[in-house]
């Protein structure tokens, strides 16, 4: 080994000497550093602590090993060695640059290195200043560990200290509050946490609610506006309590043996209810269909909507209604139709084999749709409209346009007696054309149209059938008008059950001298012949005589000695409808002046003033006036409320309030301020549509001022003049 | 301040000449004292003596310079909204100042005030005012001036309102105003309990009236709500008003015969708070009703309103006749009810009374003028019906009925429509005669309005005649005068001694009446905050609702636009020419610099040795 190397040797091991002597020194108050770290902040800041105090020790210690460099090497070499001559430096010198003198004692000092033993440079351990180091800092790690741990100082624990009690809390105040909403299952809406403890969701909700308190109270509840109370259960530090959504509530939270919540606002609790479905037609575009020539089937479909799912099936009832007039019989079956969409709007479409359900003509087929939602547990349900499908029986009574049975035309009920003349006095004409039988049988229809028009005016006179039934035709049964009449003249028996007395012989055809006898009776009907008055009977009568003597030749065919009969019949039912119009004439407000001197002239002995009877009307229910007069805002300072008697007034008139929970919110907000001023306007506001209109007021016009009504006078005088 | 009291000039002057006579003589003193070989030249002293007079005159002139003339110009004033752009390039002549209410403006002198601002620039002959208008402070200050007013564009919304302070409880009032830049839109107006009572459709010039009524008395916040053509809410303005209870007035009720007409009208009348007296004539001289009565001038004097119909005014003596046309000139009201045909006898008597009528001998149908009102408006008016008739909020409304009227035609000569039918026809009318009222009413069957179920419209068309025709109540009440916002003058007249306004906040302001304001008595007040106050005199009560500053700004603008208007168009304030242009100081620095050369020339003479002998 040379020289250079064993001294390279030595400085290598005085450096790393001096390195871990750093280190020891370090070493104890890097602990006391890391134990201060874990007994402030944890184990997390202390392995921070020691990371850091790591690193900054092994750059201490590197640092003083660094301070051994050659020259200290050279220094102590020269200090310690005297066999150096004090020439170590020659060592470590450029050999090009020495002298020979240099030369030769470098020789000298790398022989005396490397024949002598290898230098020791190595610094002696700081015995005593780790010792000390070590002892001051396992004491203060013990003292950092071992110090009685001591409450942290607050407010309260100084004032303690010094003897003063601290002070209760004079609020509570809600720390942290959950309200959570779980709508039904069937309307599909997820289950949400309210932020506020105001809610607005579907009925049937489940509500639970989480509330902290601080400080705790010994209990809490939930109490509704309506008396209500719900308890408030206690799990560890929270409160729990959990209600169903019946109806629109409002509630606040009360605690017991605690200072009063604030803010203590009061809670709304809106409660949506299911809306039931609706069912919507969408073909046929009409309720009333006709069948159409051909039809073998009939298509239908609706459409079913609700608010939070409608049921997938639907029921469709059949009935059908077969048979005519009285006779009809019901036939009904229902069937379940499948539809398709989505949860909330579904379509069920259904094709009905005409067929298969036995429609014939005359029939009718009446469906209607019914649908259920998916509310539980009792599901809404809702039906269409009845939709008609109708076979008509006879395709040629009905208007194709129209829903419904319209006749066609009503028939003509009989012929006036100056048409009977004109068609008597035109037979006449064409009697030389005509032959005799066909010249009759005109004549015998003439006079089949003299007797129902003799008739028609018998009735006025109380006459509703005579000996052979004829009444007028009627509308449903005009087309039997001549089977009937012929009937008639066959068996000419009186389908008259009145039985009169005098009834039984008379109307006999030809019966001339029995007419009178006939028309000698009258039913004395309200309507009819007590109305007329003895004039008019007596020409109806006589109008009626020239009838049957007109009626009587034109059945014989003999019209020509009719006519003359006919001409005063028609002069007399002239008479009788100028009479009719004199006395029937509505009364005008034409009246003939009133004769003044006439008036009261009559005996007025012991006729007395009467005392008024009108009485002034109720007055109107003072409350609310009151209560809107303290609620005025122009009053300095505010007037005090009754809410007692506004809170019966309440609860007597409930069904007359839009929204009665705004009222108790508002009176309840107004109780728990009663200097806010928005909180009064809002209660003033829901007041107003409650407040009674009274009869409307007269106001007084203004008569201006003493200037103005001189002004004016002048003027008028000025007028005058 | 003693210092404004002394003339300075004057006392300038005193003390120059006294300085100039004091260094004058001591100059010649020293002349006169010094060894005649020492004496100066004469022409030093000479030069010396003169100069003491020109440095004392121009130290003068640079303490009070001369005025220059001034000229006539025109002030160019920004008001609030002025931009650059409308205040303009300046003209020759022309000075430009901003008032507080004015936007920031670069290169414009501000002004508190329009004085200041006149004052700052002296021989101003014309004003031009740039932007929303003057506000109250500043109208005075323009007098003598000629002014020009460039308005800005009002904004959009409700401009002009006009309401009754105070409104009779249980009557209709009106409210009356003006919406800018709402074309095709709607005026609302919204009851206290936030539902709508009126609407109606805006005309082009925005102009719009509509009614409400208060139920009870005391104060009531309605708003009126403008909505532009597509239904959105423009503006909504809060329309606070007092009601009060109405005196109601003395009937005396005359009919010839009893009828439902009698009855229902009484019936009205009796639940309005009429006072009523009532005469019903059943014939032969027996009456029903209230205990009778001497018609008379001194009982007639006793009422304000003389209902009667023509068979009870056919009745009257002639001495009766005369006493009720005495007591109509001189102030009382008289509805005559024409229900039948009327002879020729009251026909004349009619025409006496300025009453010239045709027809009359049948009666017609007809149908009652409505206001355009939808059904959720009416049922909010008609309001929750009585306790033992209780009306839904959502009830649907009867039919009105059709009512007959006697078609008697009234010429239309001084006469005043009272109400009209559907077509315009008068179905009654009145005139002034004398200090009173005299009506003709033709409508028969008003109470088949009540038996429809309608008894408000019933009790409506009555309460507007009777309100019309019945006599004039003389008021003494407190008047408010100028805009009610905060922070504005507010003029209250008719007051009593010790009247005073308690603010809403319940501090109480004395008010000290003004002597200049004669026998009207008036006081002026600054509301210094918003809200419902209260006047107080003697026993007169008067609460009045003061708008914040930034409420209702559209209202503002267009009352400052209107009255500058007003100011701009009136005559009188442009008669500046006769007044002389007062003049304004000159510069100083002239002067000065003309003393410190004299005095330096002077000082110098002093020093030198020249003119001297020794």
């Amino acid at each position: 080994m040379s020289a250079v190397t064993i001294l390279q040797r030595a400085l290598q091991q005085a450096r790393q000497r001096r390195a871990m002597d750093a280190a020891l020194h370090c070493l104890p108050w890097m602990l006391v550093a890391v134990a201060l770290a874990w007994r402030l902040g944890g184990t997390g800041p202390a392995l921070l602590v020691f990371v850091v105090a790591t690193a900054a020790s092994v750059a201490f210690a590197l640092n003083r090993a660094r301070a051994f460099d050659t020259r200290w090497l050279v220094r102590e070499l020269d200090a310690r060695r005297a066999d150096m001559d004090d020439s170590t430096d020659l060592l470590f010198a450029p050999t090009a640059q020495l002298t020979g003198l240099e030369r030769l004692q470098l020789g000298r000092l790398q022989q005396r290195i490397e024949s002598g033993p290898a230098p020791d440079l190595r610094p002696r351990w700081s015995a005593r200043a780790h010792t000390v180091g070590a002892g001051i800092a396992a004491l203060a790690v013990a003292a950092i560990l071992l110090w009685p741990a001591r409450p942290g100082d607050t407010f309260d624990t100084v004032l303690a200290s010094v003897g003063v009690t601290p002070a209760a809390a004079t609020r509570t105040t809600i720390v942290e509050q959950r309200l959570q909403v779980s709508p039904p299952g069937y309307t599909r809406q997820p289950a949400r946490d309210e932020a506020t403890l105001d809610a607005k969701a579907p009925q049937g909700t489940r509500l639970q609610w989480t509330l902290r308190f601080a400080p705790q109270p010994k209990a809490a509840e939930l109490v509704f506006h309506d008396g209500r109370r719900l308890q408030l259960a206690r799990d560890g530090g929270a409160w729990r309590a959990s209600d169903v959504l019946a109806r629109s509530a409002l509630y606040r939270i009360v605690l017991q043996d605690a200072p009063p919540l604030q803010p203590s606002t009061l809670h709304r609790l809106d409660a949506i209810a299911d809306r039931a479905p609706q069912l919507r037609v969408l073909e046929p575009d009409r309720s009333l269909s006709l069948v159409t020539p051909g039809q073998r089937n009939w298509a239908l479909a609706f459409e079913g909507s609700d608010d939070y799912g409608v049921a997938s099936t639907a029921t469709l009832r059949i009935t059908l209604a077969q048979g005519s007039g009285e006779n009809i019989t019901f036939r009904e079956q229902s069937i379940s139709i499948g539809g398709s969409g989505n949860a909330t709007v579904k379509r069920y479409a259904h094709r009905l084999d005409l067929a298969a359900l036995g429609l014939a003509a005359g029939d009718d087929l009446i469906v209607q749709l019914s649908v259920n939602d998916n509310r539980t547990p009792t599901a809404q349900s809702a039906r269409s409209a009845s939709l008609i499908l109708r076979w008509p029986s006879d395709l040629g009574t009905e208007t194709t346009g129209l829903e419904g049975m319209v006749k066609k035309v009503l028939p003509a009920y009989f012929r006036s007696q100056r048409q009977i003349i004109i068609d008597a006095e035109a037979l006449l004409k064409e009697k030389r054309k005509l032959e005799a039988d066909r010249y009759v049988k005109r004549s015998d229809e003439i006079g089949v149209d003299q007797r129902i028009l003799r008739m028609r005016y018998g009735q006025f006179l109380g006459e509703e059938a005579e000996g052979e039934p004829k009444p007028p035709p009627t509308s449903d049964a005009d087309a039997t008008v001549d089977a009937a009449h012929a009937e008639g003249e066959v068996a000419a028996t009186p389908a008259d059950d009145h039985g009169h007395a005098d009834a039984g012989g008379a109307g006999k055809f030809g019966e001339e001298g029995a007419v009178l006898e006939e028309y000698g009776h009258t039913h004395d009907h309200a309507e009819a012949a007590t109305l007329l008055d003895p004039e008019t009977r007596k020409l109806l009568k006589a109008a009626l005589d020239e009838m049957w003597q007109s009626e009587g030749h034109l059945r014989q065919g003999h019209p020509e000695l009719a006519l003359p009969y006919a001409y005063r019949a028609l002069r007399f039912i002239k008479q009788v409808q100028q009479a009719t119009r004199i006395y029937l004439a509505r009364v005008g407000p034409e009246l003939p002046p009133i004769d003044e001197s006439r008036r009261m002239g009559g005996d007025r002995a012991g006729i007395a003033r009467r005392g008024d009877a009108l009485v002034a009307a109720d007055v109107a229910d003072p409350t609310l006036a009151a209560l809107w007069h303290s609620l005025d805002a122009a009053q300095v300072p505010a007037a005090p409320i009754d809410f007692i008697s506004l809170e019966r007034w309440l609860r007597e008139h409930e069904s007359r309030l839009t929204d009665p929970l705004a009222f108790v919110a508002a009176i309840e907000a107004l109780r728990a301020d009663p200097d806010c001023a928005s909180c009064r306007a809002d209660l003033r506001a829901l007041l107003w549509p409650l407040l009674p209109r009274q009869a409307t007021a007269v106001p007084r016009r203004d008569a201006g001022d003493a200037a103005g009504r001189r002004y004016l006078d002048a003027l008028r005088q000025e007028q005058t003049k | 301040m003693i210092a404004s009291s002394f003339n300075q000039p004057l006392l300038l002057v005193a003390l120059l000449t006294t300085a100039v006579v004091v260094a004058s003589a001591r100059l010649l003193y020293r002349q006169w004292r010094a060894d005649p070989a020492q004496r100066s030249r004469a022409w030093r002293v000479a030069a010396l003596l003169l100069a003491q007079p020109v440095c004392a005159i121009v130290l003068y002139f640079a303490l009070v310079p001369p005025s220059l003339p001034g000229e006539a110009g025109t002030l160019v004033v920004a008001t609030a909204g002025a931009t650059p752009a409308s205040i303009g390039a300046g003209r020759g002549g022309e000075a430009f100042v901003a008032l507080p209410e004015a936007p920031p403006l670069a290169d414009v002198e501000r002004v508190p005030d329009l004085a200041t601002a006149l004052r700052r620039h002296p021989g101003t002959r014309r004003v031009r005012i740039v932007g929303g208008g003057l506000e109250a402070r500043d109208r005075d200050a323009v007098h003598g001036l000629a002014l020009a007013f460039t308005a800005n564009d009002l904004p959009r919304g409700l401009v002009e309102l006009d309401t009754p302070r105070q409104a009779v409880a249980g009557a209709d009032f009106l409210v009356g105003g003006r919406a800018h830049g709402l074309r095709g839109g709607f005026a609302e107006l919204i009851d206290p309990g936030r539902r709508r009572v009126d609407r109606v459709a805006l005309p082009a010039d925005g102009r719009f009236v509509l009614s409400a009524s208060p139920r009870v008395s005391g104060t009531a916040s309605f708003v009126v709500r403008l909505r532009d053509a597509k239904q959105a809410i423009v503006e909504e303005v809060e329309l606070p008003l007092q009601a009060i209870a109405a005196t109601p007035p003395r009937v005396l009720l005359l009919a010839g015969a009893p009828g439902p007409e009698v009855k229902y009208l009484r019936r009205w009348a009796r639940d309005a708070g009429l006072s009523l007296q009532t005469q019903v004539s059943v014939g032969g001289g027996t009456q029903l009703g209230d205990a009778p009565i001497a018609i008379s001038a001194g009982t007639l004097g006793r009422f304000d309103l003389v209902i009667l119909d023509e068979r009870a005014w056919s009745a009257l003596g002639d001495g009766q006749r005369a006493a009720l046309t005495d007591a109509l000139n001189n102030g009382l009201g008289v509805l005559l009810r024409v229900t039948a045909a009327l002879s020729p006898a009251e026909r004349r008597r009619l025409q006496a009374l300025g009453f010239v009528v045709a027809a009359g001998s049948d009666s017609a149908t007809v149908r009652l003028a409505m206001p355009p009102r939808d059904e959720d408006a009416i049922r909010a008016r008609i309001g929750p019906g009585s306790r033992d008739a209780p009306r839904l909020h959502d009830a649907a409304l009867p039919d009105i009925p059709n009512l007959t009227r006697r078609d008697l035609r009234i010429q239309p000569g001084d006469a005043v429509p009272l109400l009209r039918d559907d077509a315009g026809a008068w179905l009654g009318a009145w005139r002034a005669q004398g200090r009173g009222r005299i009506a003709l009413w033709t409508l028969t069957d008003s109470y088949s309005l009540v038996l429809a179920g309608r008894d408000d419209l019933h009790g409506e068309i009555w309460s507007k005649a009777l309100a019309t025709v019945g006599r004039a109540q003389a008021r003494n009440e407190l008047l408010l005068e100028g805009e009610l916002r905060q922070h504005q003058r507010i003029a209250a007249c008719g007051l009593g001694n010790g009247a005073s306004v308690t603010a809403p906040d319940g501090t109480s302001a004395p008010l000290l009446i003004d002597p200049a304001t004669g026998s009207r008595n008036c006081a002026a007040f600054w509301p210094r905050a918003a809200g419902w106050h209260r006047l107080k005199s003697g026993e007169h009560l008067l609460s009045f609702h003061v708008r914040g500053t930034g409420a209702a700004a559209g209202l503002h603008a267009g009352e400052v636009r209107d009255a500058t208007s007003r100011l701009a168009a009136d005559p009188a304030i442009s008669l500046a020419a006769a007044t002389a242009v007062p003049g304004h100081p000159g510069a100083r620095w002239p002067w000065w610099l003309a003393w410190l050369l004299a005095s330096g020339a002077t000082w110098w003479l002093e020093r030198a040795r020249l003119g001297r002998r020794a």
